[in-house]
């Protein structure tokens, strides 16, 4: 379970899963692969659908379950109040379409960024080979988050040449991976340090909660810095290589979040620049041990920074 | 209010989202009797299986947009639900008399369940033939996963065969019948063929 899960892998389970006789590890796997993976999902539909076949179908439901299940439902007449038009923007997120299946784009699947397209999916490394090649920009949600910035993440806590990961997270999902392979490259012995943001709106709770697992599966977690919020995202994997120690930094725009990045727009740029990642160190050092990084240095950084050397 | 027995399960879906109540009691209608067979075929509890029916049609009333129409029937969102919320209750109690026992050791044994776990061919004559075409192992697995509640690797106990060979049979078993089901003219919707 600790290398990347391969798409044949969990292809295999897909029977098993549909008809829930996988355990909750392995359904947790399934689903995070589903999440980036549509023919799988409409694997999984089709398993479902026969097996709906195979329940029984002539059977009636026991007398007076209707009664009751009307009885909970607590919208009374007075309960419901119709709206002339749309309550908030917000209900613009999603529109209820049915039909007009012709008029209806072809959901949007994100591409695996070229120069990532032909990595061997079972080698960890492969992907710090290619960063080394040359900077590699990723721009969500078009070119995919699973295969770049996520795979960057799974890559780094499974590559056992990788010493540490350091990270600062905003927002990021429920379910997240990301928290799944920093949690298993602390078990591994790797030094995990995070930096996770509490004031981030409507994800207070979740993310005190999942920053304790984290600490108990052995990371370093600070919560934010006092007086600013940390909005920056930015990773820096260190590894072993044979020449010395070389680090490896994603910065982007968007949040380490497997959700949205299938929805905003963000950029993402993942690079070996020893300048750059030596910057994202200091900056690292800064946030969680409060030790000022140089200024100004590659990265501008907000707020000593960022006003005075931007483009006039 | 519309000619809701003529509707779509779409439709209703849609109605059920604009808190129409006659749209729901019609999706009961349609619906109710299997996911009330299924979760009581799973569970061997008539009034588990109740309640898995009111949690199954209050969470479509309260969240109907869960169920897309795109992707699938609203009958196999509806039995989906209802399997995979009477299997955790299922674990969940095997979980407690567990540890009531304190006989953590204790597997999964009975042999008797193989024989009770057998697919109703009571059935639709395409559906009849679809299954009994299936190998046998193949059948085996499926039932017992499907009907009996249990994960491929209990499954591999209880057959004794290999765990990974259980799981490729559950997977081929299913494909197989979808296969059997489409060339008996069966109409068989859920994601495009790939």
């Amino acid at each position: 379970m600790s290398e990347i899960d391969s798409h044949e892998e969990l292809q295999e389970l897909l029977g098993a899963y549909a008809l829930d006789a996988v355990d909750a590890d392995e359904r947790g796997r399934v689903e995070d692969h589903l999440r980036g993976c549509a023919r799988c999902r409409a694997e999984v539909e089709q398993h479902r659908e026969v097996a709906a076949q195979l329940a029984y179908t002539g059977a009636d439901a026991p007398d007076g379950l209707w009664r009751r299940i009307a009885a909970q439902l607590d919208a009374a007449p007075a309960d419901v109040i119709a709206t002339p038009g749309l309550l908030s923007l917000g209900d613009l997120m999603e529109l209820p379409v049915v039909g007009h299946a012709g008029q209806r784009d072809p959901p949007h699947e994100p591409v695996t960024h070229p120069r990532l397209r032909d990595l061997d999916r079972t080698d960890p490394s492969a992907i710090f080979g290619e960063i080394r090649r040359g900077d590699i920009l990723v721009h969500l949600p078009y070119h995919s988050f699973d295969t770049s910035i996520l795979r960057f993440l799974q890559s780094a806590a499974a590559d056992p040449a990788v010493l540490a990961i350091k990270l600062t997270i905003y927002r990021t999902g429920r379910r997240s991976p990301i928290i799944q392979a920093l949690k298993e490259a602390a078990r591994r012995g790797k030094q995990v340090a995070v930096l996770v943001e509490i004031t981030a709106r409507f994800d207070e709770a979740p993310n005190i909660s999942w920053g304790k697992e984290l600490e108990k599966a052995g990371a370093h977690v600070a919560y934010g810095v006092e007086r600013v919020k940390t909005h920056v995202k930015l990773a820096l994997v260190v590894r072993q290589e044979p020449d010395g120690i070389r680090r490896y930094v994603h910065v982007g725009t968007g949040n380490y979040h497997e959700g949205t990045a299938r929805l905003y727009e963000d950029l993402g740029l993942l690079s070996a620049d020893p300048e750059l990642a030596a910057h994202a160190a200091a900056v690292f050092n800064e946030l969680t041990a409060g030790i000022p990084a140089p200024t100004p240095g590659k990265l501008l950084v907000a707020p000593h920074d960022l006003a005075s050397g931007s483009p006039h | 209010m519309g000619p809701l027995r003529d509707a779509s399960d779409a439709a209703l879906a849609v109605a059920i989202g604009r808190w129409r109540e006659d749209a729901l009691a019609e999706a009961f209608r349609r619906h109710a009797g299997s996911v009330y067979a299924l979760a009581q075929r799973v569970l061997r509890d008539r009034a588990g299986a109740e309640e898995i029916v009111q949690e199954v049609f209050l969470r479509l009333w309260h969240a109907p947009d869960r169920f897309d129409a795109e992707r699938g029937t609203m009958r196999a969102y509806l039995l989906a639900q209802a399997h995979g919320r009477s299997v955790d209750r299922l674990r969940a109690d095997a979980s407690r008399r567990r540890r009531e026992e304190r006989d953590a050791a204790r597997t999964v044994s009975a042999s008797s369940d193989v024989e009770v776990e057998v697919m109703d061919l009571t059935v639709a004559g395409q559906l009849k033939e679809a299954v009994s075409a299936l190998p046998v192992e193949e059948r085996r697995a499926i039932e017992l996963a499907y009907f009996g509640g249990h994960t491929y690797r209990e499954v591999a106990v209880l057959l004794a065969a290999p765990e990974g060979t259980v799981k490729s049979r559950i997977r081929s078993g299913l494909k197989r019948l979808r296969a059997g089901l489409t060339d008996a003219g069966l109409e068989m919707v859920g994601g495009s063929d790939s």
